[in-house]
């Protein structure tokens, strides 16, 4: 928030997903904007089927868009030439949901993270340390290289697949759900990593929840997505605290726990 | 997850030891009866390529001809030119493993690259193959055969072109579902999102997770190949006299027969003996490298679900003073190296009328719990000791019949996913008239009138419609009324909810939480409601019941315990929930490590390496269940906290 300089720059963003048997599919983005500043967290805060996903994915360019545009410091995020991709693969990266199949369960934590390192240019000679460095950042001990995937917790699971984001030493981080598969009493160890990575490296966070309370407590700028489309967008605290939108205040009624504080 | 501390181990050390695993625990006979077969067929190979062996296999005198076995010199008889039995099966078998090697190397190389094809490269590439994929699947390998046979004249190569040419369709057709399926995993998408390519992803990370298939699929073609090898040189297609193909010995036994029946007789019981040894093979393999594990083996599961349960008590003189409760029950995972427990000790009860939250996280057994009040442990989970009371009457007394007719009538048990719990194939309105006549006969008419009239109250609106649509039409809030309809249209007094929100977006849980407390209200039923949502629970239930690692470790009046809880687990999960009135950006209070899975629970406090407030007595002393002067709250802990409000905080 401090920093003003703009990251990210979305306009009129469109996608529609194909439907079965030629009939119109489902309108999973419409005319979707906003804007990411450097060390800021925008919250997207939404229930299944609003679009929140397929924004993710657009953003990292798993999915393409119909129509409208991003600009990430002012490169062409949405279809960059060579030179632009290998550059946008090294500034945003995202960390999923499902700590069960956020890593190839044939794979070694060492194998995950270097192909991750390698991207960044890390050799060999240097993969070993590299990798001890970002275990320690997400609080796993280097023990866990050797690791499979079925031998870890939900929440170490969900570290490296943190680590495996911030080894292209990134600036911005789209968290899609990211302790939504989380049980209770780790959710809010991840959160606080993710809080205290964001002061030390200065990091932007997308951060995608369905969970009103998690966004609140993560994000300086919240948007509500309702049906691919976003129906308020602000600052946290005077979206939900005075709530414009009908839909975000039948969201925020509906969180177990909220009006009782 | 699945993932399970204790086995871990001893589990996948090193990736080398994977092929140590797989055959080392393969039942001896089989491998006897498989190295027999390779062994038998591989001399049956050395027999038709060595030329003055092969001679042994055509060798004719007319003189022995249907000599039954142990006579003139041969072993097994003789067919009805005097050829000897034993070399011709032998020689049969050679050229089985030969066509069945090519066919399965055919099929496996086509179908796996047909599907990554399909899986990786786009629409167009998926249609294309698809469509390929369906006329190669409706096109009857018996009539490619005949073309073929048309082409070349049959043989054996016939055989084997006709099969390889077909059976690559139904590996395909699992590829491409596997490599849509892989395509979505997170790890393909995070491979994806640091800029690797198609042909990098195939092989690093979709080929590895294909192997087990393709190896599945692979044995599946062998004994395929056999029986159709067979079959086909039984109707002429296949091998041709004097080729001693195992089809044609069969072929020319069941013609003589009546003359001998020795041919016949051998040659069935090699193919026989050969396709369910690679079956049993074939199964062996599916259930190793399932990559779930831990599938319980036929036996087991049968035995489980006949187990009888412990011996008749004393229908119990005391007064019902619970609808449903739960006296000292324990329920262990049956597993190879002895079981595991689950629950321990579990003692709970529920008034009348009153709602219990049971809340926990993954692995406290909070839903092992709930299969166990219900008197329905799923395969796997054995009841180990303790009594499950229904209106006062310990439901060990009740012959199956009564209990099946309890279950459902008494009491009934909603799950998380609904529509695992409806049948696909039916409408949701006839699943519910079945239920309906299935507990109490009627006719038709009047149960649809009940059905219709209870999808009404679940507020499907408009029920005449709801009726005829089938599961897959209903969104997961429609799906979970439905379910709600299903089975309470039979009036139980008791509802378990277990977990019956979780998924469902925030504001359609409200309303189903809404629904629940409403029809609870009409129908006077008692609700046991199962989730690992605090906040939730503390909306709706009269009692909580907080449990972790198969223990409760705090239970009560539910404002009390969620206001001023004393246990630190309880305490720690309430903390660590991000508030509206916690400043964000700010950390929360965590809980260090994570949730031991059964099996590796600590000996004494099961929270203790997670607890701030351990005492050197927590990790040799187990505490125990007592009362509290808090309203009646039941606490284990050795050095609970203060119970000041937790506003102090
Ligand atoms: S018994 Fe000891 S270790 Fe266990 S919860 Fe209480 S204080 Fe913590």
């Amino acid at each position: 928030m401090s920093s003003s300089e703009t990251l990210i720059r979305a306009g009129g963003l469109r996608k529609r997903y194909a439907g079965e048997g030629g009939r119109r599919g489902h309108l999973a983005l419409d005319d979707v904007s906003f804007e990411l500043a450097a060390g800021e967290t925008l919250g997207i805060v939404g229930e299944s089927g609003s679009g929140k996903s397929t924004l993710a994915r657009v953003v990292m360019r798993l999915t393409s868009a119909d129509g409208g545009r991003i600009e990430y410091c002012g490169r062409n995020l949405l279809a960059p030439n060579r030179e632009d991709a290998a550059f946008l693969t090294r500034q945003v990266q995202i960390v999923f949901q499902d700590p069960s199949s956020s890593m190839n369960p044939r794979r070694t934590v060492r194998q995950a993270l270097s192909e991750a390192a390698r991207v960044a240019g890390v050799g060999k000679r240097n993969m070993e340390d590299r990798l001890i460095e970002l275990l320690d950042a997400v609080g796993l001990s280097r023990e866990k290289l050797d690791a499979y995937p079925h031998q870890l917790s939900g929440g170490q699971l969900q570290r490296i697949g943190i680590a495996r984001a911030l080894a292209v030493s990134p600036r911005v981080i789209v968290a899609d759900e990211c302790v939504s598969a989380l049980d209770v009493s780790v959710q809010s160890s991840i959160l606080n990593l993710l809080l205290d990575l964001q002061r030390n490296h200065g990091l932007a966070y997308i951060f995608i929840s369905h969970d009103l309370s998690v966004v609140h407590h993560m994000s300086d700028r919240v948007a509500v997505m309702k049906s691919g489309r976003i129906v308020e967008e602000g600052e946290t605290a005077a979206v939900l605290g005075n709530p414009s939108h009908e839909y975000t205040r039948e969201l925020i009624a509906s969180v177990p726990g909220l009006e009782k504080h | 997850m699945s993932t399970t501390a204790d086995l871990t181990g001893a589990d996948v050390g090193a990736a080398g030891g994977r092929a140590g695993r797989i055959l080392g625990a393969v039942p001896v006979w089989m491998v006897l009866a498989v190295a027999f077969f390779l062994i038998v067929g591989i001399a049956g190979i050395v027999l038709m390529t060595v030329p003055d062996l092969s001679k042994l296999v055509y060798r004719q005198s007319l003189s022995k001809a249907f000599a039954p076995p142990f006579t003139k010199g041969t072993l097994l008889g003789a067919d009805q030119l005097g050829r000897a039995i034993e070399y011709r099966l032998l020689a049969g078998l050679g050229i089985s493993l030969v066509s069945a090697a090519v066919v399965t190397m055919m099929a496996t190389v086509i179908g796996l690259a047909m599907g990554l094809f399909a899986g990786l490269f786009g629409r167009t590439a998926d249609r294309l193959v698809t469509i390929i994929i369906d006329v190669t699947w409706a096109y009857p390998t018996i009539l490619l055969a005949v073309v073929v046979a048309g082409i070349q004249g049959p043989g054996v190569s016939t055989v084997i072109l006709a099969l390889g040419l077909t059976l690559w369709a139904a590996l395909a057709r699992i590829v491409r579902g596997q490599v849509l399926m892989l395509r979505e995993q997170e790890y393909v998408l995070a491979a994806r999102a640091l800029g690797y390519g198609r042909f990098y992803i195939a092989f690093r990370h979709m080929l590895p997770n294909l192997l087990p298939i393709c190896i599945l699929m692979a044995t599946l073609f062998v004994a395929l190949t056999i029986i159709a090898e067979a079959g086909l040189s039984f109707i002429g297609l296949g091998a041709q006299s004097p080729t001693p193909s195992l089809g044609k010995t069969l072929a020319e036994g069941f013609s003589f027969a009546s003359s001998s029946p020795w041919p016949l007789l051998f040659g069935s019981i090699t193919i026989i003996g050969l396709v369910t040894t690679l079956n049993a093979f074939g199964d062996h393999l599916r259930d190793v490298l399932d990559p779930k594990g831990v599938v319980p083996s036929a036996g087991r599961m049968l035995r489980s679900l006949t187990r009888l349960p412990g011996p008749a008590v004393e229908p119990s003189g005391e007064k019902a003073e619970f609808a449903v409760s739960a006296q000292d029950v324990s329920v262990s995972i049956v597993r190879p190296g002895g079981n595991v427990p689950a629950v321990t000790g579990l003692s709970l009860g529920v008034r009348q009328g009153q709602t219990l939250g049971i809340v926990g996280e993954s692995g406290s057994g909070k839903s092992v719990a709930a299969r166990a009040l219900v008197g329905l442990l799923p395969a796997g989970l054995a009841l180990e000791s303790g009594r499950v009371l229904w209106n006062g009457r310990d439901i060990a007394t009740y012959s199956a019949e009564q209990l099946r007719q309890h279950r459902g009538r008494f009491i009934a048990l909603v799950f998380q996913d609904a529509r695992a719990s409806m049948d696909p194939l039916y409408t949701v309105g006839d699943q519910i008239v079945e239920t309906l006549l299935a507990h109490f006969p009627q006719d038709r008419r009047s149960a649809r009138g009940k059905a219709l009239e209870m999808l009404a109250r679940v507020g499907l609106n408009d029920p005449a419609v709801f009726f005829d649509r089938y599961p897959h039409q209903l969104s997961g809030g429609q799906m979970q009324r439905a379910a709600l309809a299903a089975v309470l249209v039979l009036g139980p007094k008791v509802l378990i909810a277990d977990e019956p929100t979780t998924g469902l977006d925030a504001t359609t849980q409200k309303k189903i939480v809404e629904l629940v407390a409403q029809l609870q209200r009409e129908m006077d039923m008692t609700v046991i409601w199962i989730s690992h949502d605090l906040d939730l629970v503390g909306q709706i239930a009269d009692n909580i019941a907080v449990m972790y690692a198969g223990q409760v470790v705090e239970t009560g009046n539910a404002t009390t315990v969620l206001t001023s809880p004393t246990h630190p687990y309880t305490r720690g999960l309430i903390d660590s929930r991000p508030h509206i009135g916690h400043a964000p950006k700010t950390p929360l209070a965590s809980i260090g490590g994570s949730v031991p899975e059964p099996g590796g629970w600590p000996p004494a406090c099961r929270f203790q390496p997670r607890c701030e407030r351990s005492l050197a007595q927590c990790a040799s002393l187990a505490p125990q269940l007592a009362a509290t002067e808090r309203n009646g709250v039941l606490l284990r802990c050795h050095n609970p906290i203060e119970s000041a409000p937790k506003d102090a905080t």
